[in-house]
């Protein structure tokens, strides 16, 4: 009798523990899961020993990871999709766009338009930029994708992870993981991306032209620019009333000097919280079975597409302005690759250049100016593609 | 002030609140409407009620992009609830109450519900008092809460409809809603009309601009458009303040100017004059006095009037003697002669 109650419950046992292998990861285990086990691994090493955009890539590598650890579709609540799940809660911040918002408050909070009010022609550099997102989008339409889905694709070319987070969950919510993943990745290669396309479309009198320094900005013009810069924008492109909002709400706080407390909060302690839950359920988003398609490397195909296009016409449109502007008023086409947003890097990229050809050549500033542009640019683009196809 | 400031703010934020009220009411509307017999032998409509009935129905959409509930308005098809000297009562008894706590009726943006309109409101919340006429003249409206505020009307004219067929509410080319007759197969209750929506604006941009040029053309122009605005405006507003900022350091220069020379005749003069030339420090102060005193000065017209006054102290007649000097002088040289001789 006790002989064939220790069997039974030996079985249950057994029964058991088969029924808990059956729920590890090694037993649900597919290939793409581990590939992109790797891909989240290479993310992390990207960031801690080439130092690429660390505080994007460590969340998105981890999320990377995270996302891929392979489990039995058991009602558990675990997973990203599954609702309930602690995951499907943070990842709500994307799916209904409310993290890009936040992420733009922050950069409205830490950003100094001086650059921009000072000089305020470098803007329309920030906007002949934004040719790369639109270019790209028509090579996406050639590719075959559809409209709605090309726009998603496009705004990679902003150089703007949280805009294109934004627009991407609400034209094209599919491709949203592989379109995240592939803006900040390319931003972490701006570095790479941009140099020899500003090399290759400028001369070397070019890179040596001297800008004159920009003239101190007031208080007023500050505090205004935040305003004047929301109703012109807003009340032109409705749509990208979330991005562009919040931007300017973050630049008030900031520039008002009466919420110096809050703009600290929003630029500090609030971002960071915001881009570790972005770019951590932005990276579980990229499931194997989702992400590994053609879709993804055609994703990434357009995406440094864009990147090209947006740093060219950024030059070229320099180039183009010099050609009305009088010998002392000169632009230097280094700074017109930081048309696209992607701040400071693009910025430090003008200066890096520049400096390699005159070393006292400091454009940093004056590339900033087009760089605060291009955020204000990629906003508003978005919200074009956005009121057109949504 | 202060109390005068909250009591501002507080009406401010009433006023907004009952606006956004009154906005989620009149968000409703009627979106389609299907004229269905229900005496005939075979069933024209493929959408039943919870009976498995078939009859008339009325399709209500929230045309807004928020939650917005439906409950507690009152739908009626008597013409006569439109005459504004009816009271409250009078206008509840002819209407039919979309009944709270059924949540059916709470719709979300863009969501529809049909009440089937067959005088059997036993049936639950979606069934209406009245019936609809699938041959005569139908009007159907939509009441607010308070059964007097209008929110939405139609009117179908007799004959327009033969039964399964609906009226719905459609786009025109130009984006203008009209009304249409929609055949049977095209009937959609719940869900929007044929070719209407998110898809057909994708689909639309796909047919007509396969390859994104018209797209890339009229967003560059709006981007470069709208930056070009911000550009104008702190070019100008840039310029202003560096005039206004080189007249305040004119200003500021000329200050110092007088200042300075104020300070030089000071040490010039003393500071007996404050720094004013003694000559203008005087004339100042003899006008003064002048118009203290009573003087001539008109103070109206804010002009000095000067009348010509002669006095004798420099008259020349009074400074000579009444015999010229050299005559007596003469004359008392010849009288001492004459003593002598």
């Amino acid at each position: 009798m006790i002989m064939l109650e220790s069997t039974g419950i030996l079985s249950f046992i057994a029964q058991k523990f088969v029924d808990f292998l059956s729920y590890t990861g090694f037993a649900n285990l597919e290939w793409g899961n581990l590939i992109m086990i790797a891909v989240g691994a290479f993310f992390i090493w990207l960031a801690i020993k080439k130092d690429f955009e660390p505080l994007l890539l460590i969340p998105i590598g981890l999320g990377i990871i995270l996302g891929n650890i392979p489990f039995k579709s058991a009602g558990l609540e675990i997973g990203l999709y599954e609702d309930n799940a602690v995951l499907n809660f943070f990842y709500q911040g994307v799916k209904l766009g409310w993290y890009p918002p936040l992420v733009f408050l922050g950069i409205g909070a830490m950003t100094d338009f001086s650059a921009l009010i000072a000089n305020p022609k470098l803007m329309l550099i920030g906007a002949a930029a934004q040719f790369g997102i639109f270019g790209a989008y028509m090579i996406a339409l050639a590719i075959g994708f559809e409209p709605n889905q090309a726009a998603g694709i496009a705004i990679i070319g902003g150089a703007d992870g949280p805009t294109a987070i934004f627009l991407s969950s609400k034209l094209a919510p599919n491709l949203m993981g592989a379109i995240a993943v592939c803006a900040y990745s390319y931003m972490a290669l701006v570095p790479v991306i941009q140099p020899p396309v500003m090399r290759l479309l400028t001369t070397k009198n070019e890179r040596l032209i001297k800008m004159k320094p920009s003239r101190s900005v007031s208080e007023t013009e500050k505090i205004l620019f935040p305003i004047v810069g929301l109703l012109i924008t807003t009340f032109v492109v409705p749509s990208g009333l979330p991005l562009l909002g919040m931007l300017f709400f973050g630049n008030l706080l900031k520039e008002s000097t009466k919420t110096t407390r809050l703009a600290k909060t929003a630029g500090s302690a609030l971002n960071d919280i915001v881009v570790m839950l972005l770019g951590l359920t932005v990276g579980c988003s990229t499931q194997a079975s989702e992400f590994l398609t053609w879709d993804t490397i055609f994703i990434f195909f357009l995406g440094a597409t864009a990147f090209v296009i947006a740093t060219a016409s950024g030059v070229c449109f320099v180039k183009i302005m010099n050609l009305f502007l009088s010998k002392k008023n000169k632009i230097n086409p280094l700074i017109g690759n930081a048309g696209v947003s992607a701040v400071p890097m693009a910025a430090r990229i003008s200066q890096n250049i520049g400096l390699e050809y005159d070393s006292h050549n400091y454009l940093l500033m004056h590339a900033m100016g087009p760089n605060v542009a291009g955020v204000i640019g990629s906003a508003v683009a978005a919200g074009v593609l956005l009121g057109f196809l949504s | 002030m202060k109390m005068k400031i909250k009591l501002f703010t507080l009406a401010t934020m009433l006023l907004a609140t009952t606006m956004a009220m009154a906005q989620g009411a009149q968000s409703f509307r009627f979106s389609e409407v299907c004229l269905v017999n229900p005496n005939d032998s075979c069933p024209t409509s493929s959408y039943l009620d919870e009976y498995g009935q078939q009859s008339s129905w009325i399709e209500i959409e929230n045309s807004s992009y928020s939650t917005h509930d439906l409950r507690g308005c009152y739908i009626t098809n008597n013409r006569k609830a439109l005459d504004p000297n009816l009271s409250v009562p009078e206008r509840i008894e002819m209407m039919s109450i979309i009944v709270s706590g059924d949540s059916r009726t709470n719709l979300t943006a863009k969501q529809r519900i049909v009440l089937f309109a067959d005088g059997k409101v036993n049936r639950g919340t979606l069934h209406t008092n009245f019936c609809l006429d699938p041959e005569g003249e139908n009007f159907i409206a939509l009441f607010d809460g308070n059964a007097k505020t209008l929110i939405d009307s139609l009117t179908i004219p007799a004959g327009t409809l033969t039964s399964g067929q609906s009226f719905s509410l459609l786009a025109d080319d130009e984006g203008n809603m009209i009304w249409a007759v929609t055949p049977v197969e095209e009937v959609t209750p719940k869900a929007p009309a044929v070719g209407t929506g998110h898809n057909n604006k994708v689909a639309e941009w796909k047919e007509k601009d396969p390859h994104g040029f018209a797209m890339a053309i009229i967003s560059m122009c709006i981007v470069l458009g709208c930056l070009a605005l911000l550009y104008v405006f702190f070019h100008i507003f840039g310029w202003t303040l560096n005039r206004m900022a080189k007249l305040a350091r004119v200003k500021a220069i000329r200050k110092i100017h007088e200042e300075a020379e104020r300070l030089a005749t000071m040490a010039k003069q003393g500071r007996e004059t404050q720094g004013i030339e003694y000559e203008n420090y005087v004339a100042a102060i003899s006008l003064a006095m002048h118009e203290y005193l009573g003087g001539t000065h008109d103070m109206e017209s804010g002009v000095l009037t000067i009348t010509p006054h002669t006095t004798s102290w420099n008259n020349k007649e009074d400074e000579m003697l009444a015999t010229p000097l050299k005559q007596q002088a003469t004359t008392n040289l010849s009288n001492i002669k004459n003593s002598a001789e």
